[in-house]
Formats: C-alpha cells, structure tokens, sequence
C-alpha cells in the first residue's frame, strides 16, 4: 500500500517559478552532480532528488539563493548518499526505468577512472573546487567540515588526479567512442 | 608531478581543470526534467508514509493475533480490517486529540506503545500507535504514530519543529497521523512536511514494558496536498 488512504498520481506542489527554477539550473547542476559521483546515472540521481527536496519546500520555505541552497543541498546529499542511496533507489526507481541523460560531450577517461578510486567526500572537495570555484573556507561551508579537512581532501584528491593525469592521460572519450565501448 | 596543499590552494591544475570542465558538459538533461522530479516527489512522500505501513506490519507480526488473521482472510472491501492490535487495559493514558474541520473533536484514547530495532541503522526505536483500521483502501478511523530513536529521547527530548534536515534527510523523530475525513482521499499529515510546535518526549524506555510519555502541540503539514491540521494532548505511561 502506498499510502493510508490510496495512492493516486503524483500531484503537483510547487508553484510556477519552481518549475522555471528546475528547467534553468538542470544543466548547471547536473555537471556538478557528475564531478561529485563521476556517474552519468548517479548524477541524475543525485539531481532529481535535489530538486524533489527544493520542490517541496518551494513557496513553504523562503530561499534567499535557491541555487547555492541547492547546490548546499546535492553536496551534502552526495556525501549522504553513499551510505543511504542503494537502499532507496529500488523505491525510488520503481518507474524511472528509462535512461534519463544522456552523453552528448566529450569525457576524459583518466578522469573518470580516477574519479572511481575517490572518496565520496575527496570527490565532493574537488568538485567544489574545479567546477564551483569555491575557495577552501567556501568549500568547508559546504560540506560542513573543517578548512583542515578540506585541505586534506584537495590535496590528496589533487594528487590522486594528477597520478591518473599522468599515467593515463590525457585520453578523451566521446558519445560515439563510448557507445562501442558498450558494445 | 608533486602536489603540495598550497598548489592545490592557490591555482588549479590547467589539466584538471580543463577535463573537469569537459566533464561538466558531457550530459545532457532529460527533456521531461519536470515529470521526473514529481515523480521523485511523490516517490519520497510515499515513502514516507509507507514507513508508517511497515510499523503497523511489524506489529501485526508481533501481536500474531485474530487480527492477522483477518488481514489475511482476504480483499473483501467490505470487510473491517482491525491490522493493530488494540492496546490493552494498563496501555497509557492519552489525550492526544485534534479538531476535525466539521469542528468536531476526535481523541487517540487506543495507543500502544512498543520497541524495535530499525533495520537500516540497527537503532533502538521507541514507537506510540494507534489501531490502524481499514477497509480496502479507506482508513476508518483515524491512525497516530510517533517514533523516535530511544537513545535520542530515553532522557527526555523537546523537539521544536519544522526538525527535518532536508539536505541529509536525518530525521530523529517522526510524528504522523491520518484522519478519516475529506472524501475520497483521507488527510495524512507528518512532522516531516512543513510543520511548527513542539514535541516533548516525557519519558521513554524499551524492555518488557515498552513505556512513553509525550506531550504535543504542533500543526503538521500534510502530505497528501491538503490542509495543515493540529494535534495536541499527552501521553501519560
């Protein structure tokens, strides 16, 4: 049972300007999302359910900067994730089954091997810094640890990446290149 | 290539930054954005409440009574589903009540209080219910629970609300409650939506008599797209 008194269809609960929010700050979000997991379907994962929180609170909760709120939100999701995520997702997927995004850019294969020897919150440090551009002590308010530990994660993450770089790179993969792979 | 912290401080690696940036572009969005964040929605409100089905589950499965099995005699609509057993003679005292929109008063007087482990997180949980009756999918009477971790509230807790951390989705405390009224969709109404007032956890203890106390007055949003409804009272063990 789905609910106490029926299902039903999901209903809408987010005014208009939610949805204009959504649709403008998907793409920006979702290349963020897939720094912090280094997965295309992780990353819609991790999008989809920043923006289903950000829904339900739209026009209950007053966000001073609901894009930086939501990027708060999807960091500290990521590092939550790990733990919670493959407990859920059944649920969370039951009618998602279809391919969300889809690969129309190149990748760098080092990059993406490398992101996968990371931990959740080396990944969460780097991202931040790379793709937010965020200083150390922004980085830190965001993850909602110490300007110590972010300097630990960068430096090591820094140095995992540049082993990669290094030993791998730099190899760019593209949609048409990653579909044989698949093959 | 040697890394120090103040290389990784003061300018980013062109190589890195470079492929981050090819990274960031490399996927493109569903065009049904919108559809698929109200599905998660209405994935996560079900969710939600399909907690509250999994409590009265565990339960049944306790209480091992007629009860069960009249749950699992079938899916006559017409038949009276009693899924909880009714709290006994020495169950606690309750006063939680909340006002139904016709003005009338209704009181939870039927609470059990129980223990169990949370499957996910191996807590100790600390649970108040009410019989949660049912025929088909309509809730004939109204159903309360309160749950909380036991180590979080065995020496007495106020919880203030709104409480959900909405960026880690811990929630210490969970207060739900549906009503039998509305038409064809009852109210439900959680501590997880938007909500406001207070929660006092008196007392709280597991072992062979499970024992509570809680004193509430707060306004809970619903889940179901309807009106914020009050509830307020106590719960003496």
């Amino acid at each position: 049972m789905d609910t106490m008194t029926g299902a039903g269809a999901p209903t809408r609960q987010h005014p208009a300007d939610f949805d204009t929010f959504a649709v403008a700050q998907t793409p920006s979000l979702l290349g963020l999302a897939h720094a912090l997991t280094g997965n295309p379907h992780d990353a819609w994962d991790l999008v989809q359910e920043t923006l289903a929180r950000m829904g339900e609170r739209w026009g209950r909760s007053r966000f001073d900067e609901p894009a930086a709120y939501a990027r708060t939100v999807m960091t500290r999701l990521n590092i939550d994730r790990i733990r919670r995520l493959p407990r859920e997702l059944p649920l969370l997927r039951q009618d998602d089954s279809t391919p969300a995004v889809e690969q129309v850019g190149a990748v760098d294969t080092w990059l993406v091997d490398a992101l996968a020897t990371l931990s959740p919150r080396q990944r969460t440090a780097l991202a931040l810094r790379y793709v937010e551009d965020l200083d150390v002590r922004g980085i830190a308010g965001r993850m909602g640890c110490s300007e110590g530990t972010v300097k630990s994660l960068l430096s090591r993450g820094t140095a995992r990446l540049k082993e990669h770089a290094g030993a791998h790179g730099p190899r760019v993969r593209g949609e048409s290149e990653q579909r044989e792979d698949e093959r | 290539m040697s890394t120090t912290r103040d290389d990784t401080m003061q300018e980013k690696d062109p190589e890195i930054r470079d492929a981050y940036a090819r990274l960031g572009r490399s996927l493109g969005a569903p065009a049904d954005v919108l559809s698929r964040v109200e599905h998660r929605m209405g994935a996560r409100r079900r969710r939600r409440v399909a907690a509250v089905g999994g409590v009265s589950a565990l339960a049944l499965v306790v209480a091992g009574t007629a009860a069960a099995l009249a749950v699992r005699g079938g899916d006559d609509p017409s038949t009276t589903h009693v899924v909880d057993e009714p709290a006994g003679p020495d169950g606690p005292v309750s006063t939680l009540s909340f006002t139904r929109a016709d003005g009338s008063t209704y009181t939870f007087r039927d609470i059990k209080v129980s223990c169990r482990k949370d499957p996910d997180s191996a807590r100790q949980l600390v649970l108040a219910t009410s019989p949660r009756k049912v025929r088909g999918d309509t809730l004939l009477e109204p159903f309360f629970m309160f749950q909380a971790s036991l180590d979080d509230v065995a020496g007495g807790r106020t919880f203030t609300l709104p409480m959900e951390d909405m960026a880690t989705d811990k929630m210490p405390m969970i207060l739900f409650f549906a009503t039998d009224e509305g038409g064809p969709r009852a109210n439900e109404l959680s501590s997880a939506q938007q909500s406001s007032g207070t929660v006092e956890v008196t007392s709280a203890s597991c072992g062979p008599t499970p024992s509570l106390g809680l004193e509430i007055d707060a306004t809970l949003g619903s889940e179901v797209d309807q009106k914020a409804m009050s509830i307020a009272g106590g719960l003496k063990p």
